[in-house]
C-alpha cells in the first residue's frame, strides 16, 4: 500500500498495474483506471482522459513526485508509512525562513513581546522585501541569526515562545 | 568600419544568451562573467561563448568589467538591461578606455537617466508628461502643498529607478510622507541616490511604449508600439505588440512624440520611450529607457527586425539605416514572462533547483532563456527563468499559440507563474484587449487557483510514472522497495 499525499490531503493506492494500455490501481477503495500510451522505453507518454490524449510530463526526486497533464503541474509526496504526516500546522514557535536570501533587519530580539503577525524581520530575496512575522502573541526566546547573514530556505531564524503555554499546550 | 572580434557581455541569464547569439552570428566571440556558484551550469547554455569566472560583484562593477574586457582583448562591451546599461558613467568608462559601448551616447544616457530631467526635455519636444513635481529641496509643507495641487492618489518614485522598485501609489496626504521615506532608502539601496519624485497618478492607465531606432547620420525610426498593460508589483509580465487599442493614426502620433524626444538628446541606437495612456488614450511621456528592453522580441517578431543585431551593427559601422516606410508590421505577437515565484503567495519568489525544464517548441514560439534541467535559480538575482514569445496572423491566432505553448512548457522543481499567465490568457477581459494596470490586483479573484481536489486518474498516473519514469530507473527513491511498487508490464506497440 502507497500513501500519496497531494496539498495536505492523504490517499491510499493499492495494486498498480500496467496491463494492455491500460492502467488500474485501487484508490481509497476505489478501482480506477486509464488508458495510456508508452513510448519505445516503455515510459508513459500521455494519458487518454475524456476520450482526449494528453501529454504527460514528469519527474521525482526524493519523496516528491511532479506530474503535468493538460498544463496543470501537480506535485505529490509519497510515503509508506501509518499514520498521518500531513497532519501538522499548528506552528510550535520556530519562525523560518521562507526562502534563500539575506538578513536585512531585525525587527525584535531575545526576550522582546510580540504580538501576533507583528514583523520580525525584513528578509531580501532576489531583490525583493519580504517581512516574515510573528505565528502568535509571545516572547522571543532565541534568534540565532544577525543583520547581513545569507541564509537558507527553511532555517530557523527566531523561536518565539507562546505568551500563554497552558493553553497552547491544552489544545 | 571598426574591427570588433570580441565583445564582452556584461550580464547574465537569458539577455546574455540573446546577445551572444546575435554576436555569433556576426562571427564575433562573447565573453561573458560567470560567477563562481553559477559557473558550471552556465557552461551548457554558453557553450560557445568564452566564460570567465569572476566574482559576485562583477555586474555592478564598472571597473572591473572594463579591465576584464581590456585583458580579454575584447573591443566593444554589450550591457544588456538591468545592472549597469543605463549607468552613463560606465559608458563614459569604456569609451575612455578605448572600448566601444553597444548603446546610446553617454550623454544621451545622462539626460534620460534623471527622470526629473527627462520629463523637462520631453517638454520641449512637446511632448507632456504626467503632471508630477521633484521634492529635491522642498520643505514638507511645500510638497505636501504640491501634492494637493495635483490631487491624489499621486505615485511617489525614484528618480533613478526602473522596474518598480522605489515605486508607491499613495491614496492619502496622510501616507505620503511614510511612502516618501521608504522609496528613498529603497532608491538609495538600488540605485545609490535618494531623489525621488511625485506624480499624478492616472487612474485605469495602460503602459505602451515605442519602440526606437536611431541611426548615425541623424535618421531616427519608430518600431510600433508595445502594450505592456500587464504587471505585477509594477514589474510588466506580458508584452505585446501592436496595442489591441493603437489604431495607425495614434501609432504615427506616438511613434513621432518619441522619434522628436530622442532626436532631441541625440541619440544612437535602439531606445525605448513610454507613455502612460488614459481611457480616452491621451497619452503622456513617463520615461526613455536608453537600453534593449526585456520585450523587445515582440516587436522583432511583428516588424521581422533584429534590434540586437542592428545594435552590434550600428557599433560596428555596418549598418544600414532603414526608411520608416520600409518598416510595416505584419501579425500579431505576444510574450509572457516566466519567473520562479508563487503568484497564489502575493509573488513570492521561489528560488530553487529545476528538476526538468522543457520549452514548447512550433511554429511561431520563440523561447529566450538560459538555463536547463538541474539549474538552480539562486535569490541573487531576477527571479525570471525565460519568455515565451508567440506569434500569430492575429491576436486571436496568437492567444490560441500562447495558450497550447504555456501549457507544454514544462519546468519542475520551482514553483512558477505559468498557470498563473495561462489563466491571464484565458481570462475574458485579457481575451477582449480591455486591459489597466490594476488588472491583475482586480480579477485577482478570477486569477487564483482554484483546486481542493485531485483527480484519481493524476493519483494514478503519479503513481505510475515514479515508477517508470522516477530516477530514469536508475535507482529507487529513499523509501521505496521492490515490493512497494508492484512492476509494470512494459507492451511495446
Amino acid at each position: 500500500m502507497t500513501r500519496i499525499l497531494w496539498n495536505g490531503q492523504e490517499n491510499e493506492l493499492k495494486g498498480l498495474k500496467l496491463e494492455n494500455g491500460v492502467l488500474s490501481a485501487v484508490i481509497n477503495g476505489e478501482t480506477v483506471t486509464l488508458p495510456v500510451m508508452t513510448g519505445l522505453d516503455g515510459r508513459i507518454c500521455s494519458a487518454v482522459v475524456n476520450g482526449k490524449p494528453e501529454a504527460v510530463f514528469a519527474t521525482t526526486k526524493g519523496e516528491h513526485t511532479w506530474l503535468q497533464m493538460g498544463g496543470q503541474v501537480q506535485r505529490f509526496q509519497f510515503s509508506r508509512g501509518r499514520e498521518g504526516a500531513g497532519s501538522e500546522h499548528k506552528s510550535d514557535g520556530s519562525v523560518k525562513s521562507p526562502m534563500p536570501g539575506k538578513i536585512l533587519e531585525l525587527m525584535a530580539g531575545a526576550g522582546d513581546s510580540v504580538e501576533k503577525d507583528q514583523v520580525l524581520i525584513l528578509m531580501e530575496s532576489m531583490k525583493l522585501q519580504v517581512e516574515i512575522r510573528s505565528p502568535f502573541d509571545g516572547t522571543v526566546a532565541s534568534c540565532p541569526v544577525f543583520v547581513g547573514d545569507m541564509v537558507d530556505g527553511d532555517s530557523l531564524l527566531m523561536h518565539i515562545a507562546p505568551l500563554e503555554q497552558e493553553r497552547v499546550e491544552v489544545e | 568600419m571598426v574591427t570588433i572580434d570580441r565583445v564582452l557581455i556584461a550580464n547574465r541569464g537569458e539577455i546574455a544568451r540573446r546577445i551572444a547569439t546575435a554576436l555569433l552570428e556576426k562571427g564575433i566571440v562573447p565573453v561573458l562573467p560567470i560567477t563562481e556558484k553559477e559557473y558550471s551550469q552556465a557552461v551548457a547554455g554558453f557553450k560557445d561563448c568564452r566564460l570567465v569566472n569572476s566574482p559576485n560583484t562583477i555586474y555592478l562593477d564598472s571597473d572591473a568589467l572594463v579591465a576584464l574586457a581590456k585583458s580579454e582583448n575584447c573591443q566593444a562591451v554589450h550591457p544588456g538591461y538591468g545592472f549597469l546599461a543605463e549607468n552613463a558613467g560606465f559608458a563614459e568608462l569604456c569609451e575612455g578606455s578605448g572600448l566601444i559601448f553597444i548603446g546610446p551616447p553617454a550623454s544621451a544616457m545622462d539626460l534620460m537617466g534623471h527622470k526629473e530631467r527627462a520629463r523637462e526635455i520631453a517638454k520641449s519636444a512637446n511632448v507632456p508628461p504626467v503632471p508630477g513635481f521633484s521634492i529635491d529641496g522642498q520643505s514638507d509643507l511645500e510638497i505636501k502643498k504640491m501634492a494637493d495641487r495635483i490631487g491624489f492618489p499621486v505615485l511617489v518614485k525614484a528618480s533613478m529607478g526602473g522596474g518598480g522598485k522605489g515605486m508607491r501609489r499613495v491614496d492619502n496626504p496622510e501616507a505620503l510622507f511614510d511612502a516618501i521615506r521608504m522609496s528613498k532608502s529603497e532608491s538609495a539601496a538600488y540605485f545609490g541616490s535618494e531623489d525621488v519624485f511625485v506624480e499624478k497618478y492616472i487612474v485605469k492607465p495602460r503602459h505602451i511604449e515605442i519602440q526606437i531606432f536611431s541611426f548615425t547620420g541623424g535618421r531616427t525610426v519608430y518600431v510600433g508600439e508595445r502594450e505592456c498593460t500587464i504587471q505585477r508589483r509594477h514589474q510588466k509580465i506580458i508584452e505585446e505588440s501592436p496595442s489591441p487599442v493603437v489604431d495607425e493614426k495614434r501609432r504615427r502620433e506616438m511613434g513621432e512624440a518619441a522619434v522628436r524626444i530622442a532626436d532631441s538628446v541625440n541619440y544612437i541606437g535602439a531606445g525605448t520611450v513610454e507613455f502612460i495612456v488614459d481611457e480616452s488614450l491621451n497619452f503622456y511621456f513617463l520615461e526613455m529607457n536608453t537600453r534593449i528592453q526585456v520585450e523587445h522580441p515582440v516587436t522583432e517578431e511583428v516588424f521581422g527586425v533584429d534590434l540586437v543585431a542592428w545594435q552590434i551593427e550600428e557599433a560596428m559601422g555596418t549598418v544600414e539605416a532603414i526608411t520608416q516606410q520600409e518598416l510595416r508590421g505584419a501579425g500579431h505577437a505576444i510574450e509572457f514572462r516566466i519567473y520562479a515565484e508563487d503568484p497564489d503567495q502575493g509573488f513570492m519568489p521561489s528560488p530553487g533547483k529545476i528538476l526538468l525544464y522543457q520549452e514548447p517548441a512550433g511554429p511561431g514560439i520563440r523561447v529566450e532563456s538560459a538555463v536547463t534541467t538541474g539549474s538552480e535559480i539562486f535569490a541573487d538575482f531576477d527571479p525570471m527563468i525565460a519568455k515565451v514569445v508567440v506569434r500569430g496572423h492575429s491576436r486571436q491566432h496568437a492567444l490560441d499559440r500562447a495558450k497550447w505553448a504555456l501549457s507544454n512548457f514544462v519546468i519542475f522543481g520551482v514553483t512558477t507563474n505559468r498557470e498563473f499567465l495561462m489563466r491571464i490568457v484565458e481570462h475574458p477581459a485579457f481575451q477582449s484587449g480591455e486591459l489597466d494596470t490594476s488588472f491583475i490586483d482586480h480579477y485577482r479573484a478570477d486569477l487564483t487557483a482554484k483546486q481542493d481536489e485531485i483527480s484519481k486518474e493524476m493519483l494514478l498516473l503519479a503513481a505510475a510514472l515514479r515508477k517508470t519514469n522516477g530516477n530514469g530507473g536508475k535507482q529507487a527513491a529513499p523509501g521505496d522497495s521492490q515490493d512497494f511498487y508492484p512492476p509494470v508490464n512494459i507492451r511495446l506497440p
